[in-house]
């Protein structure tokens, strides 16, 4: 149905939402947020990523001052459950949140979004099956990436207009460190790095292991949604940002809060990584060759 | 529709040839029908403000055709329609969307299949849900290119709107490209309309200004009404209007009512706080902009003189509406992007009230006309050639006077050229009957004529 733009006053026209927090950092700092609206934000990041996301306007509480500079900052997080009304209705682009709703903290809190990817692969090849194709996969990359090198080409992924809000040299540097220590092939990333011991597969080893779907069942289906081979580095450098976008705990907030290479690096080890000890200074060390040799060249 | 086709007078006995009429059951395997022997008549639709034709095929089932085609309501029938052998074949593939029967005698039965434009049907199987950033006609053709594997054909001036951001709200593609052309306009405020031809499988997104500047098709050869002078010698040149009436036309007040005869619209961004307030005066945004598409016909059918309560009728503020057309979506302060609704100037708001204006000044001056369809169906081109839909073709009228013929006037207020809006096109028989719903925005300057050329 095409929403009508015969509204004689906007409050006649109401539609209601709830949304999942995505982002917190406003550009213009006036404590709006972005919310993935169930229902009209698909979650596939590549037809709707953070960046195509709106702000929303957060209504405060009549407690605070609301004029003049005076008020509390708000204090909601990423991943909160929120409730909100758009403003101009049906058209339903200008969401506004006026509160949070408590939910149940559960660790595979992605699982719904896994699913609905998981139905939407019914229309493209085998949902549940990893496609390789080494040669799409190059095609792609080099239709998408720029840089001498795959550990270049994530690094200048992670820092260009790729993303809506690019992260600071440091901090690329910090994740690409991470992947070289994951899936090192010769001096670099590789996205087709596979352990047989554990299964685990790309520039970030995701696992089959645990969860439910894994993160590697989800790599695989978020592959298939796009259409895009699951070795390709831009499919992988993707399903990152996808992840880290969906779910809060794996430290984009506090990835972006860092100010050098080397918490840059640990926070990525810590929260997205989550490998066994014993790696850390490989790591950090790994990051700041390539935040070295990025910042000369 | 050439002056030579005009008078062009060959010695085909019927108005048109079916080609072809194919039945099609998309992958399930079923006895071939013979369906143009059965054919009885044949309706096809076009409309300016849809991007799809749809229609109705009323079929004679003397040889079980019903029970051995087995319909079930999304088989495809492609109809192939020409004017002569030689001629350019018009054709379009339509989706039967529902069936209808009624029972003649004991062995015969009247099917009509009632059919939509084959885009009609595809665009409800994809749901769209996407962002999309450009401006709107880019969006438009992204969209038809992207779920339809069609081209969108953009004819006139650049929108006006620069890059918006949009999330297309859980729409079919047809209705997300409707939702986002009914933000379009040119730099004057002038809307676009999205629609589908009989002559070729293309869509056409074309601004208003272009059609009302266009020249009429039939400018020294008007279609004309007159049923005492049809025979003079001095009408020999114009074109037949066997039949006209007018249908829900004059509706001023649902103009009032819309706050575009005079009003104040409202815009509110709730980032700033900020009002902008547009007050809406019809003639003063209209008129002018109105005289210069056509000379002939500059007179805006809403008069200024209409006075209520000594206030002439656009002065009153009829109407205070109010929209929130920004919240700052997607204001970043670098880069930043207008939302679907959002302007940041009262000009630019303006703009959507003009678009709306005209909309509906076109739905308050409509007459339905039937006329013969042979002239426009282009029959000595290799290709087929579009004159209905977003045409303008001139009309005349006479006087309802009685006087002498050499000084008979024409009706300057239904006389004059009027878009085609709407047109059936209806095969029976030997026939083709074209009913046409034209509208206009502007009445003539005079009621003299003299050559036959409207001055």
């Amino acid at each position: 149905m095409i929403p009508t733009t015969d509204i004689e006053y906007y409050g006649d026209q109401n539609r209601w939402f709830i949304g999942t927090v995505i982002d917190i950092n406003d550009p213009l700092e006036l404590g709006r947020i972005k919310v993935r609206i169930y229902g009209v934000h698909t979650s596939n990041t590549i037809h709707i990523s953070l960046g195509d996301l709106p702000w929303a306007q957060v209504v405060s509480p009549i407690t605070e001052g609301g004029s003049s500079g005076i008020g509390a900052n708000t204090g909601i997080k990423p991943m909160a459950q929120v409730f909100g009304v758009f403003l101009d209705g049906k058209n339903s682009q200008l969401p506004l949140v006026v509160g949070s709703i408590p939910k149940y903290e559960a660790i595979d809190h992605g699982v719904p979004e896994s699913n609905y990817i998981q139905q939407k692969n019914n229309s493209y090849a085998n949902a549940s099956k990893a496609v390789m194709n080494a040669e799409l996969a190059k095609e792609i990359d080099n239709a998408n990436l720029v840089g001498a090198d795959n550990k270049e080409k994530a690094y200048l992924f992670f820092i260009s207009d790729l993303l809506p809000v690019p992260f600071e040299p440091h901090q690329a540097a910090g994740i690409v460190g991470n992947m070289i220590v994951e899936s090192r092939t010769g001096n670099d990333i590789n996205p087709a790095a596979f352990n047989a011991g554990e299964g685990s597969f790309g520039i970030c080893q995701w696992n089959p292991g645990s969860g439910n779907p894994s993160r590697y069942a989800q790599l695989v289906n978020f592959a298939n949604d796009n259409k895009m081979p699951i070795d390709s580095l831009y499919c992988q450098l993707q399903f990152v940002m996808h992840e880290f976008y969906k779910f809060g705990y794996l430290g984009l907030e506090e990835l972006r809060a860092t100010e050098d290479v080397e918490s840059a690096a640990g926070v990525f080890e810590r929260k997205f990584e989550i490998p066994a000890e014993g790696t850390s200074a490989k790591r950090v060390a790994e990051a700041k060759v390539i935040f070295n040799l990025m910042e000369s060249a | 529709m050439t002056e030579q086709q005009v008078f062009q007078n060959d010695q085909q006995s019927s108005d048109y040839i079916i080609e072809k009429v194919e039945l099609n059951h998309v992958g399930r395997f079923i006895e071939p029908v013979d369906i143009p022997t059965l054919t009885s008549a044949i309706e096809i639709y076009e409309h300016l403000d849809k991007p799809y034709l749809s229609g109705n095929i009323i079929l004679t089932d003397f040889s079980k055709v019903y029970n051995r085609a087995d319909l079930q309501g999304a088989e495809s029938l492609t109809i192939g329609l020409k004017k002569s052998k030689n001629g350019p074949i018009y054709e379009k593939t339509f989706i039967i969307d529902l069936v209808e029967t009624k029972k003649l005698n004991d062995n015969t039965e009247n099917i009509m299949l009632h059919l939509t434009e084959e885009i009609a049907f595809k665009s409800n199987l994809y749901n769209v849900n996407r962002s999309y950033r450009g401006k709107p006609s880019d969006i438009v053709a992204n969209i038809a290119n992207q779920f339809l594997s069609k081209v969108v054909n953009v004819i006139g001036e650049n929108n006006y709107q620069g890059d918006m951001n949009v999330i297309v709200p859980n729409m079919n593609p047809l209705e997300s490209m409707v939702w986002i052309k009914n933000r379009a306009t040119d730099k004057d405020g002038y809307p676009y309309f999205l629609f589908s031809t009989l002559s070729n499988d293309e869509l056409y997104l074309v601004n208003l200004s272009d059609i009302l500047s266009a020249p009429s098709l039939n400018k020294k050869n008007p279609y004309f009404y007159g049923q005492s002078s049809a025979s003079s010698e001095s009408f020999k040149r114009f074109m037949i209007i066997h039949d006209y009436r007018h249908k829900n036309a004059e509706n001023m007040v649902r103009l009032i009512k819309k706050g575009l005869i005079g009003g104040t619209h409202h815009y509110y961004n709730t980032n700033e706080a900020q009002d902008i307030a547009v007050n809406f005066n019809i003639q003063t945004e209209l008129q002018e902009s109105i005289a210069e598409k056509n000379d002939d016909q500059s007179q805006m059918n809403v008069a200024d003189d209409f006075t209520f309560d000594d206030v002439k009728l656009q002065d009153h503020n009829a109407r205070e509406i109010f929209h929130i057309a920004s919240s700052g979506a997607y204001s970043i302060g670098k880069g930043t992007y207008n939302s679907y609704d959002e302007e940041g100037t009262q000009g630019g708001h303006k703009k959507k009230l003009i678009a709306s204006a005209l909309k509906n000044l076109l739905a308050k001056s409509t007459i339905e006309i039937r006329v013969s369809g042979r002239e426009f169906i282009e029959g000595t081109h290799s290709e087929s050639i579009h004159y209905t839909i977003g045409n303008s073709i001139t009309l005349m009228f006479m006087s309802n006077i009685n006087s002498t013929l050499q000084h008979q006037k024409i009706d300057p207020k239904k006389s004059g050229d009027y878009i085609i809006f709407q047109a059936k096109h209806t095969f029976v028989g030997e026939r083709h009957d074209l009913t046409l719903l034209c509208a206009k925005v502007a009445n003539l300057n005079t009621d003299e004529y003299s050559t036959g050329v409207v001055t």
